[in-house]
């Protein structure tokens, strides 16, 4: 399964232009790895050529300084008889010399005192320089005479190949004893030694330096072109190093969009093949969460089978696939029957288990054919594709037929499983969802009606259209409703049977239409429950009771107020923190507020209301069971449900004076609302008559048209009180004062 | 330094140092081996230094003196003037001076009349107050050429590099080849560079080289470079001194240290007889002693057991 919700448009667009801004100006890695490879190689070549300079410029030397010195010696003793006795020979062997070597560049002896008498260059050009030797370097070259090493050499560093070497010349003699004392073995040999001149040689060995230069131009060249090579080389071969990691932008950019299913080439190499297995095992991992999110999102958690949100999907696009496709389709709105009567007797987890195996028969009923879905408690919905009403009728049937054959077995009691269904067909896109499941919902009612494990078509008449129309038209009202604070409170009176005071109000719920008339709760709140509504409506309800409250509460300190919730109100798990945040708010003791809570919401959510209504009496507020008496086991709940008011359903109060039946259900409720400490409630209380015989029947608190219509502002009045109960609140407090 | 001896000694007195090898010169081994006729004054030996050969003349003297004194000039416990001093004050009638500083000393403070021997270039200043008179310091020229041709007959020419002042020697030399029909030529050289240059001169055209003990020409190093080139154009180098033979040179034709000393005895007796007049200035030597150097391994061997010693009659 592919992902999963795509990026919001502007996201994408945003991510996108990012992207590209982030890719403007920024260098490629292909070239900074080259850079960086050139750069090194040719800092190595650079090095390599400069050490090939300085090494063979350094060998040059060496050589030149080896050859130099032989020719030092050589001219020395060349050079003697300058000095002592004249030779004819002596210049040309000189100039032999000389010739022999072009290295060469010019022979000069000097004197004892520095000054020159004989030069010779290359040229073999005789002549007498003028330029003697400097007393500084006499003294150094005086110095050498008899030394290991008698001779100076001075280079130019700007011109490496050009130099000169300085070598003092003289005679030794040995001492006084003359040979007859003479030694050869002893190491000290006693000798006279007197300086006879100097002889300068200077060399030029340019020839080599060129030669040198020549060939290191050569290696650079070489180099050079080595570089290119390996450029080229390294580039390519760089590229193909990092083809996989290129490659990896498109899936990478693919992931970033959203699409799970992108496949990741594997890479040759270890450092990629790990990226794009880590990359791989993300897309893996967002896919399976993304699944398991959607599964969320999408399905019944209890039941696995698609939620009431992706229901309406699938219909919304079956809707359309009908209008293009021209073909039919049916909705089934499913409703168990006495689904609550197991509920009630068996419990939650018991109930929960028989869902489950509902829903398991439905899917394998439908099959192929639909799309089941969990509407609400144990409301299941059927979207039948390309069928037509004969086939959504037999598909009806067999679902009947199927479920009652499931038994399902709960404590030793065997439930059998009835249901209701509503059929409703889609050939056009002229009703949407929300009226197809309202049609399919009205068949079921009246499939139930009927007798209950039966089927209905819903057959819409003009007025059903306009009525669907009139309820769809709620909604929006609805929602205008709360969005512009077009709710309103009415407050109706409920009067102490035995003082005939007021004690307090009821709180009800009204709308404002557009003609200005007040519209009933009855008219909205089912459309409200059905399309989500109604937390917000019961947010509204609480936070403005008890405003208004506060507000009264100013002129009228002991007046209390009775707020009716519904069942979202219950199930929501910070109620009482909720409760309390705005009696705080407001300043209002929660003592003066009574929450009532109808008898089959709480029979239906029996544990969460204990928990909510044991919550909001620990913080002071009063709780009333509303509808009281209309439940299966009424009476059986009333020890469980720790309330302070009881509030008679108002069927057994319409007849009263003339129904004895009703008479008796409603004293011996009294009864039993004494017996549990609780005070009773009777509401729809319309004649005179009926007042008093509550007083008789041992009734608390009486509600209704005799007493007081809703009224916009909470109105206290007080009702004559009758007799019998004049009589037995004077005998109250006549025992009172007795016994004080 | 000086020798103990038979009479009290003049001052200072001195130490003998130990040298196994030549016996000490201080301690002459009487009676004199022979003595043409006996030497009866008493003498001072007045040494330049402890070399071999000085050691050898001395120990030859000490032979043939009774008693000599002996006075080493190297031993610098005192200066020259004093051991002059010392010698005037024992009684001595002659000094006889070994070696140039000796002899240069001798000229200088001696009141004795002097016999000066193993010295080469040397010729006493004109004022000197005392009879003088040398020893040659190198064998016959006439002798050295035939022991030199009978160690190689082949020699036809000789070569000699010499400094100034030597015209007599030169014209021995030359009278000595010619009367063995041997070609002589020879250079005057004012320094141990130039002898170098001009042996490498000549050493193309002779077939052997006289080596005289002129030291103002000759150095170490220069020495060593003219074996080498000997070596190279196979010219056989005669030198004066066996020692040399150490350098590689292939023969010694050294003096006689017994004829010196022999010699330098018969000289101071007469002076101190009152005929010194009759006596050359510079008196020639009897004998020589030959040895051969083995080129090959360097060694020096004798050309017979022992040293090859000539008399000048001919007996070895």
């Amino acid at each position: 399964m592919t992902a999963t919700a795509p990026l919001p448009e502007q996201n994408r667009a945003r991510l996108a232009a990012r992207r590209k801004s982030n890719r403007r100006g920024k260098r490629l890695l292909i070239n900074e790895i080259l850079s960086l490879q050139l750069m090194i190689t040719a800092v190595v070549g650079a090095l390599a050529i400069g050490g090939l300079y300085w090494g063979g410029q350094w060998v040059l030397q060496d050589n030149y300084g080896r050859w130099a010195l032989q020719w030092t010696g050589e001219l020395n003793e060349l050079g003697a008889p300058l000095y002592l006795q004249r030779d004819a020979e002596v210049i040309p062997r000189l100039e032999s010399f000389v010739g022999r070597y072009p290295e060469i560049d010019r022979v000069t002896y000097y004197y004892e005192d520095g000054s020159p008498f004989y030069s010779i260059d290359s040229g073999l050009y005789h002549s007498v320089p003028a330029e003697p030797v400097s007393y500084a370097l006499l003294a150094r070259l005086s110095d050498l005479v008899g030394a290991n090493e008698p001779y100076l050499v001075n280079s130019n560093v700007f011109s490496a190949h050009t130099f000169e070497i300085l070598a003092p010349i003289w005679t030794e003699s040995i001492g006084g004893e003359g040979l007859f004392g003479f030694d050869p073995t002893a190491g000290d040999v006693p000798s006279t030694r007197s300086l006879a001149g100097f002889v300068r040689l200077e060399l030029d060995f340019g020839f080599f330096h060129a030669r040198l230069l020549t060939n290191i131009k050569v290696a650079t060249s070489v180099l050079l072109l080595l570089l290119i090579v390996s450029g080229l080389i390294g580039r390519r071969r760089l590229l193909s190093a990092l083809t996989p990691i290129a490659d990896l932008q498109r899936p990478i950019a693919e992931l970033a969009k959203g699409n799970l299913s992108v496949e990741f080439k594997p890479a040759k190499h270890r450092e990629i093949s790990d990226i794009v297995e880590a990359l791989a095992s993300t897309a893996s991992a967002l896919g399976e969460r993304n699944e398991k999110l959607s599964r969320l999102a999408n399905h019944d958690v209890l039941t696995g089978l698609f939620n009431r949100r992706r229901f309406v999907e699938e219909l919304r696009r079956e809707v359309r696939n009908v209008a293009r496709e021209s073909t039919r389709a049916a909705l089934l709105f499913i409703d168990l029957d006495q689904f609550k009567y197991v509920n009630d007797t068996c419990g939650h987890p018991a109930g929960d288990r028989l869902i489950r195996k509902v829903a398991d028969q439905l899917q394998s009923c439908v099959g192929d054919i639909g799309t089941v879905g969990r509407f609400g408690g144990d409301e299941f919905t059927v979207l039948a594709t390309g069928v037509s009403k004969p086939a959504a009728q037999a598909l009806a049937e067999s679902i009947l037929e199927d479920l009652r054959k499931v038994a399902h077995v709960e404590d030793d009691n065997i439930f059998h499983v009835h249901c209701s269904i509503g059929i409703t067909m889609i050939d056009s896109d002229r009703f949407d969802h929300d009226d197809l499941i309202s049609q399919a919902d009205i068949a079921c009612r009246e499939a139930k009606a009927s007798g209950r494990n039966r089927l209905a078509f819903h057959s819409m008449s003009e007025r059903d259209v306009e009525q669907m129309a009139a309820d769809v038209n709620w909604i929006s009202k609805l929602r205008e409703a709360i969005d512009n604070n077009l709710l309103m409170l009415r407050y109706q009176p409920i009067v102490c049977i035995a003082t005939g005071e007021t004690t307090h109000h009821e709180v009800l719920l009204r709308m404002k239409a557009d003609n200005g008339d007040l519209v009933s709760p009855d008219a909205f709140l089912p459309a409200a429950v059905r399309f989500g509504l109604m937390a917000e409506i019961d947010t509204w309800l609480i936070e403005t009771a008890i405003a208004e409250l506060a507000r009264y509460r100013q002129d009228a300190p002991d007046l209390r107020f009775a707020l009716n919730l519904s069942a979202n109100a219950f199930e929501a798990e910070n109620l009482t923190a909720f409760v309390m945040s705005q009696l705080a708010r407001q300043g209002v003791p929660a003592d003066c507020v009574t929450f009532e809570i109808t008898e089959s919401l709480a029979m239906r959510h029996l544990n969460h209301v204990e928990k909510q209504i044991a919550g909001l009496r620990e913080i002071g507020c009063q709780v009333s069971l509303d509808d009281f008496g209309t439940g299966y086991s009424s009476f059986s709940y009333l020890q469980k449900l720790p309330v302070d008011y009881i509030k008679i359903d108002g069927s057994f109060i319409r007849d009263l004076v003339r129904n004895p039946v009703d008479q008796k259900m409603v004293k011996m409720i009294g009864e039993i609302g004494r017996a549990a400490g609780m005070k009773t409630i009777a509401e729809y209380v319309q004649p005179g008559a009926a007042f008093t015989l509550l007083g008789r029947l041992g009734i608390d608190f009486a509600q209704g048209f005799h007493i007081g219509r809703p009224t916009a502002t909470p109105i206290r009045k007080t009702m004559p009180v009758p007799i019998e109960s004049h009589q037995k609140q004077k005998r109250k407090s006549q025992r009172k004062r007795n016994t004080s | 330094m000086s020798i103990p001896e038979a009479e009290p000694a003049p001052q200072p007195e001195t130490t003998v140092p130990e040298q196994p090898e030549p016996p000490p010169a201080q301690e002459p081994e009487p009676p004199p081996k022979e003595a043409s006729k006996q030497f009866d004054a008493k003498a001072a030996i007045v040494l330049s230094g402890r070399s071999l050969s000085f050691d050898r003349v001395a120990q030859e003297l000490g032979q043939i003196l009774d008693r000599p004194l002996v006075y080493d000039l190297s031993d610098k416990s005192q200066s020259p003037e004093e051991a002059f001093a010392g010698v005037a004050e024992s009684g001595a009638a002659i000094v006889i001076a070994i070696g140039h500083s000796a002899a240069q000393a001798a000229m200088t403070w001696s009141t004795l009349p002097v016999v000066y021997c193993q010295v080469f270039n040397f010729k006493p200043g004109k004022g000197v107050r005392v009879p003088v008179k040398g020893v040659a310091a190198i064998p016959p020229l006439s002798l050295q050429v035939q022991e030199w041709l009978k160690a190689d007959p082949e020699l036809r020419r000789i070569g000699a590099i010499l400094g100034d002042g030597h015209e007599s020697l030169i014209a021995e030399a030359e009278a000595a080849t010619a009367m063995n029909e041997l070609a002589f030529q020879y250079q005057v050289a004012a320094s141990d560079r130039e002898t170098l240059y001009l042996f490498k001169r000549m050493a193309p055209d002779i077939d052997g080289f006289w080596l005289f003990p002129d030291n103002r020409i000759l150095s170490i190093p220069v020495l060593r470079m003219m074996v080498d080139v000997a070596d190279r154009h196979g010219v056989r180098i005669a030198v004066f001194n066996e020692a040399l033979l150490e350098l590689g040179v292939a023969l010694s034709t050294a003096a006689d240290e017994s004829d010196i000393a022999e010699m330098a005895v018969s000289v101071a007796q007469q002076v101190v007889e009152g005929n010194g007049d009759s006596v050359p200035d510079l008196t020639p030597l009897r004998n020589l002693n030959v040895r051969e150097s083995d080129r090959s391994s360097n060694a020096a061997r004798t050309l017979a057991i022992g040293s090859h010693t000539r008399a000048p009659n001919g007996r070895l």
